[in-house]
């Protein structure tokens, strides 16, 4: 049977020490345990605010829209996800969902922790109370996969977290302490100073990662923590190690449910509580050393020595132990109903019984900590959250922005251009015009590319650590886009450098500096529209094929190609940031005087050369402005597109 | 009671073999030459190279042995399973015994024999090799795959319709008659479940009735009931007569039972080979047991294999010492006569292996139909890439502003009418430049694959690769000069339309090859992508129109460049050098085409050279990506 278990009251004192907590944690060991454990660490933190997590008749159901090609003809209007899930989880328990693919579970961890965005119906309790914004940041949810930032080392991506999600009543020095703590208990201190890594680089193992991903949410001391698959991936020596800390932290307190998918037999023997799920149905619920004991008086054991969890897995596929032969569909489906309704017999009714028996104890003291907890909003100010992310983000992208790939193919650029125009004399204009819009066309391209991929790239990121309450949009937006200033500005720096001077433009300072200035302005304006375009769709194929026939378009619009546009379409050429970068740039480089020698002595006004004549050289203020709109209005619409991005 | 058990499920097997036999396609029937796979004192090493500082003379070469001294023997009608952890050398043996070691690598010592004999291509032809990655294309179907992995690896011993049922077979026989008309999709595209791929990867293997095959981690990633369908279709091959080796990282229980034998690696070298059934007593009888009673043997093995056991007072390295020690002197002794044991039985059936060898030493198809299937597979995997929405799209509005942009420009707007021919070949230079660019990168696995494979030559995969995009990438820069051209008003004769269009075309197919050449050369998009870049656009600079008086000593990049070549042709076919256009403000005036700035450096002369260099670089570019493909696929001959 179950231990009944009531959540007990902490000391008056507000000591940290949970009554009664020692005796249960001796008793589960002795059970449980098959292997010898490790003993408790004196720093591993108690919980302070235990959680009883309660679910009662948890029903799910999706809308199937499309006919599923294999099945052919077949068709459903609705699918049942999950089929009436009853549980209970005390603090210092630790229950397992276990089930094949397709069973629900984490449909139903999804659900325990708050996160299932559509409708479910049942009841989902803790401590009697239903799911609030104070549960939430009492609440670490470890997703299956490690949303990480790759060029982050363990110890900056812990810290930055802790900045984040810490209150502000700690100190810096205090919330570094923290994570020092949580790295010694993860066992990660060989590889602190290592880079996460990511598919393009090596960095971490595979279990150090879902270390730190455990340690992002233990940062906060949760007291209901839920992890999905924390194992898949892993070799058996890995995933031992991250259960045995999983299940430490569950001994400290705290409430602790995971779906784990095909545990080896060591992982098993350290579970408390098991809910076996086949087909969105519960066909088990209880202690998990109990389970075959359950199974075989229903006439299910197996002679052979098995992995419990093995013939658990086949029972819930409908396939009955000790069977050599694949057995039918038919025969599946008639194990499956057989155990759904041995579970309705054998088990639901004394569930139900025990969790109004539960029901009837009081939570008074959780109450009045629960009122405090509700006056607290965000953990930190605005300006804080701006500079803790505006320092994770220089470091994250420090290698991405000066990869060596984009300086060589700057920098060859502008070497080779500056060699093709050496040195152009003044009576080249047609060449001088050409490099000038070159300028603009390279930089007014360039950044939009690399812009394009910013935010469908963080997303993942992005979506996971606003779910978890993390900080505002807007503070991470302004990081995002001051953190990026000076390494995007640097490059176009050194390239107008190079291939002014080696071209032979107006040997003037101040012409190039004010040069210099138009092409950095451009670089922001392209940088805002990629910016608005990755926002927008989300979809980096589809934003780079929009920003490709954007620059198309703003390439030809631009006043050099074609320079009598009809006037049907020439509304076109005001859409196009390189007009107006390339009609600066001839601006700042000549005036209506100046002269220059069109063929063997003799000498034309430069205003009236037809590539500059059908640009102008007057009014330059109205382009400054428009291109100010332009700056403010796309990075605008960037942010208001990351606000449309819905939290899971 | 086990004694019962295991005569059921002898019996089970065969009664089923007699069965399958009237079958005349089954994959579970018996295999056509059995093959005894035997490894002796196997041992591999690899340099590693140790850079512990950024610069490169800190490099230090060591080297590092990931297989220390194996033997062992598996017989028709056996499944050998290797456990072990991660990095214990389990993928390494796999790829020593199925000959796939590739060039340069390391260094391989030890004998590997096929029935007493080294690896001939003749065994290399009937050995399936399955990855732990499925190398599949993810537009095609379940069906097309297995037909065309069918009609490029049977020998033409079949015919073609004998082919294609060998295939619908297989299919049938792994249970993906469900799913037969289901892509097998990819990361960004749905298709198959992971299981189904799995299968068919297996498939595409069983398709030659190999004697003789190998499994990387067949059962990764998937769950229960998908792990225990493979192993269960590895049982039964095994038992029709084949000789069947897979590593295997974390079996289920039941998965484990089914094993014949079982070798147990850590880090290189060996705890157990012998029969699977008996692991957990050799274990106990050298002072090893599980502590509690409900155990997944897999689990338990692993973990000794780690060096983790019930005795805490033992240190892990002490214990995998202590192991490999036991392995000595209890095992090895008899592993070595079981291997010697069988050198009289293999010399028997030397008549019947010299009929396998005429009949599976060539290639099994020609060239011709290698080259059939192979365009087929392509045109029919790329046809959603090719004409994709987005795409298509881009071209036309791309067009269409083109042509509202220059719409009716006449010769009097002299200047405008070049840059428009010049922004036609800018824009059909980077974009096939960037089409072909991925072609080769993305397709390296699934060459690297079939090739290592033998079910091609590298020459009419590339010749298909290279007819097989010939139409896709003609039509798009068709539609897209016929809007425009017309559109902008460009000259009205047709002939000159149609010598434009040649041009264009030429244009577009040489960018391409400059795409394949340096996806070849470079095999990573990345790289590759960022290096054509500066490449076409200093070509473009170069090519007269930005740049007309380009310096004596940087103007060699002209007589290279794609831009300069197809700029040149496009003016020749729009102009003639007496031509005369209006010229003044007022119209009056009347000039030679021949002496407009942006034309008189660019010339009328030389427009067959012009053509020349073109062709010579469409013919160039694909041989240097031709050249660079043969690295591909090369592997250590045994």
């Amino acid at each position: 049977m179950p231990q009944n278990c009531i959540a007990p009251r902490p000391e008056e004192d507000g000591g940290v020490m949970v009554q009664g907590l020692p005796d249960m944690s001796d008793t589960q060991s002795k059970s449980v345990l098959a292997f010898p454990t490790i003993t408790s660490q004196p720093g591993l933190q108690m919980s302070m605010y235990p959680i009883t997590l309660k679910f009662e008749e948890v029903v799910y159901k999706v809308k199937i829209e499309q006919t599923s090609q294999c099945m052919g003809s077949w068709k459903s209007k609705e699918k049942t996800i999950l089929n009436g899930i009853t549980g209970m989880v005390c603090p210092g328990e630790f229950l397992a969902m276990l089930g094949p693919s397709g069973s629900g579970k984490t449909t139903l961890l999804s659900a325990l922790g708050g996160r299932l965005s559509k409708t479910f119906s049942g009841k989902v309790m803790y401590n009697g109370q239903p799911f609030s914004g104070c549960i939430k940041r009492r609440t670490g949810f470890v997703a299956q996969d490690d949303v990480l930032y790759p060029h982050l080392t363990v110890w900056e991506t812990l810290f930055f977290t802790a900045l984040l999600r810490l209150p502000s009543s700690l100190t810096r020095d205090e919330k570094a302490e923290h994570v020092d703590r949580v790295i010694a208990e993860l066992g990660l201190n060989r590889c602190t100073n290592s880079m996460i890594g990511g598919p393009l680089f090596r960095g971490i193992s595979g279990g150090e990662k879902k270390r730190v991903s455990i340690g992002q949410e233990m940062l906060i001391n949760p007291s209901l923590l839920l992890l999905d698959e924390p194992t898949s991936g892993l070799d058996s020596t890995t995933a031992h190690r991250i259960v045995t800390t999983i299940k430490r932290l569950a001994s400290g307190g705290r409430t602790v449910v995971t779906t784990i998918h095909q545990p080896s037999s060591r992982i098993y023997h350290m579970f408390d509580k098991v809910v076996l799920l086949s087909e969105g149905s519960p066909i088990y619920y209880g202690a998990a050393s109990s389970a075959v004991e359950y199974f075989s008086s229903l006439g299910f054991s197996t002679s052979l020595t098995v992995n419990p969890a093995d013939l658990l897995l086949d029972l819930a596929n409908g396939i009955p132990p000790d069977t050599q032969k694949e057995t039918s569909e038919q025969e599946q489906k008639t194990v499956k109903e057989t155990l759904v309704s041995a579970y309705e017999k054998n088990i639901s009714t004394k569930l139900k019984a025990e969790l109004c028996n539960a029901e009837s104890h009081s939570y008074e003291y959780t109450k009045a900590a629960a009122k405090n907890l509700k006056s607290e909003q965000w953990c930190t100010t605005w300006w804080y959250q701006f500079t803790v992310l505006l320092q994770r983000g220089v470091r994250e992208r420090r290698f991405e922005s000066f990869n060596k790939l984009r300086i060589f193919q700057v920098i060859s650029v502008a070497f080779l251009g500056g060699l093709l125009w050496w040195h152009t004399p003044k009576s080249h204009i047609q060449d001088r015009t050409a490099l000038l819009f070159f300028f603009s066309v390279f930089w007014g391209f360039y950044p939009l590319y690399n812009a394009v991929f910013t935010f469908p790239q963080e997303k993942r990121m992005l979506i996971k650590e606003r779910s978890s309450g993390m900080y505002r949009l807007s503070s991470y937006f302004m990081a995002r886009n001051v953190g990026d200033l000076p390494l995007e500005l640097a490059l176009p720096t050194a390239f107008v450098f190079i291939i002014y001077w080696m071209g032979g433009l107006k040997p003037d300072p101040t012409t190039f500096i004010l040069s210099l200035l138009v092409v950095l302005y451009s670089v922001l304006v392209a940088q805002g529209l990629g910016l608005a375009f990755g926002a927008l769709l989300m979809n980096i194929k589809q934003a780079t094929t929009l920003a490709s026939v954007t620059t198309l378009v703003f390439l030809i619009a631009g006043g050099y190609y074609v320079q009598q546009i009809p006037p049907f379409i020439v509304w076109l050429k005001y859409l196009s940031y390189s007009y107006y970068c390339y009609k600066l740039l001839l601006g700042i480089q000549y005036t209506d005087d100046d002269y220059y020698e069109c063929s063997k002595g003799v000498w034309c006004r430069v205003g009236d050369f037809p590539a500059i004549k059908s640009m102008g050289l007057n009014n330059l203020w109205i382009d400054v402005f428009v291109m100010g709109v332009m700056l403010v209005g796309y990075r605008l619409m960037a942010y208001m597109a990351l606000h449309r991005v819905k939290l899971r | 009671m086990d004694n019962q058990e295991v005569s059921m499920d002898v019996e089970t097997p065969i009664a089923k073999t007699n069965d399958d036999r009237s079958l005349p396609f089954s994959i579970f029937k018996k295999a056509n030459n059995p093959v005894t796979l035997k490894f002796e004192n196997l041992v591999y090493t690899v340099k590693l190279k140790d850079s512990q500082g950024c610069f490169g003379k800190n490099d230090k070469t060591e080297e590092r042995t990931i297989l220390k001294g194996l033997t062992g023997i598996v017989k028709p009608g056996e499944i050998l399973a290797m456990l072990g952890p991660s990095g214990s050398g389990k993928t390494s043996l796999l790829t020593a015994l199925g000959g796939r070691v590739g060039e340069g690598k390391g260094k391989l010592t030890g004998n590997i024999s096929y029935n007493n004999k080294p690896l001939s291509k003749a065994v290399k032809r009937t050995t399936g090799f399955v990855t732990q990655d499925d190398a599949l294309y993810p537009n095609l179907t379940v069906t097309e795959t297995l037909v065309f992995t069918a009609l490029l690896r049977l020998p033409n011993s079949f015919k073609k319709q004998e082919k294609i049922k060998q295939a619908k077979a297989v299919m049938t026989e792994l249970g993906l008659d469900r799913c037969k008309d289901t892509i097998i999709g990819g990361p960004f595209l749905r298709g198959v479940s992971g299981g189904e791929r799995k299968r068919v990867s297996i498939g595409q293997e069983i398709l030659i009735n190999p004697s003789l095959l190998f499994l990387d981690e067949p059962t990764s990633g998937l769950d229960s009931t998908t792990a225990q369908r493979i192993v269960s279709i590895l049982w039964e091959l095994a038992r029709g007569g084949r000789t069947v080796v897979t590593t295997i990282h974390q079996p289920s229980s039941r998965l484990f039972y089914m094993f014949d034998k079982l070798l147990l690696l850590s880090e290189g070298n060996p705890v157990y080979f012998g029969l699977g059934s008996n692991a957990m007593d050799y274990f106990a009888s050298v002072g090893y047991s599980p502590l509690v009673e409900r155990i997944n043997p897999s689990d338990f093995l692993l973990d000794i294999a780690n060096g983790v056991g019930s005795d805490e007072s033992q240190r892990p390295e002490a214990m995998k010492a202590a192991l490999v020690a036991f392995y000595k002197t209890n095992l090895l002794d008899s592993v070595i006569n079981e291997v010697k044991g069988q050198d009289d039985l293999c010399n028997k059936p030397r008549e019947s292996s010299r009929v396998a060898t005429n009949t599976y030493g060539d290639w099994p198809t020609t060239w011709w139909q290698q080259f059939c299937v192979l365009l087929k597979r392509g045109l029919k995997q790329r046809r959603h890439d090719s004409f994709s929405g987005m795409k298509v799209a881009q071209i036309f509005i791309v067009s269409f502003l083109c042509g509202l942009l220059w719409w009716q420009t006449k010769i009097s707007r002299l200047q405008d009418q070049i840059g428009l021919l010049f922004f036609i070949s800018s824009f059909w230079a980077f974009f096939p430049l960037f089409q072909q660019i991925f072609t080769f990168p993305q397709e390296r696995a699934m060459l690297q694959k079939e090739r290592s494979s033998g079910m091609y030559r590298l020459s009419p995969y590339f010749l298909s690769r290279v007819v097989g995009d010939l139409p896709m990438e003609l039509i798009l820069p068709t539609c897209f000069l016929v809007i425009t051209y017309w559109m902008a008003g460009l000259n009205h004769n047709l002939a000159n339309f149609f010598v434009t269009l040649l041009v264009l075309l030429v244009h577009v197919l040489v960018s391409g090859g400059l795409g394949l050449a340096l996806g070849a050369l470079v095999m990573d998009q990345k790289s590759a992508t960022t290096l054509g870049s500066v490449i076409m656009l200093t070509f473009l600079l170069a090519g007269g129109y930005y740049v007309q008086h380009v310096p004596v000593f940087i103007s060699w990049i002209k007589y290279v460049s794609i831009g300069y070549y197809t700029y040149k042709l496009l003016i020749l076919g729009q102009y003639t050098a007496n031509e005369l256009y209006p010229c003044g403000d007022n119209g009056k005036l009347r000039c030679h085409v021949g002496d407009f700035e942006g034309i008189k450096h660019i010339g009328f002369n030389s427009g067959l050279v012009s053509a020349l260099a073109l062709t010579a670089m469409l013919v160039v570019y694909r041989v240097i990506a031709y050249i660079a493909l043969t690295r591909i696929g090369k592997t250590k001959s045994g």
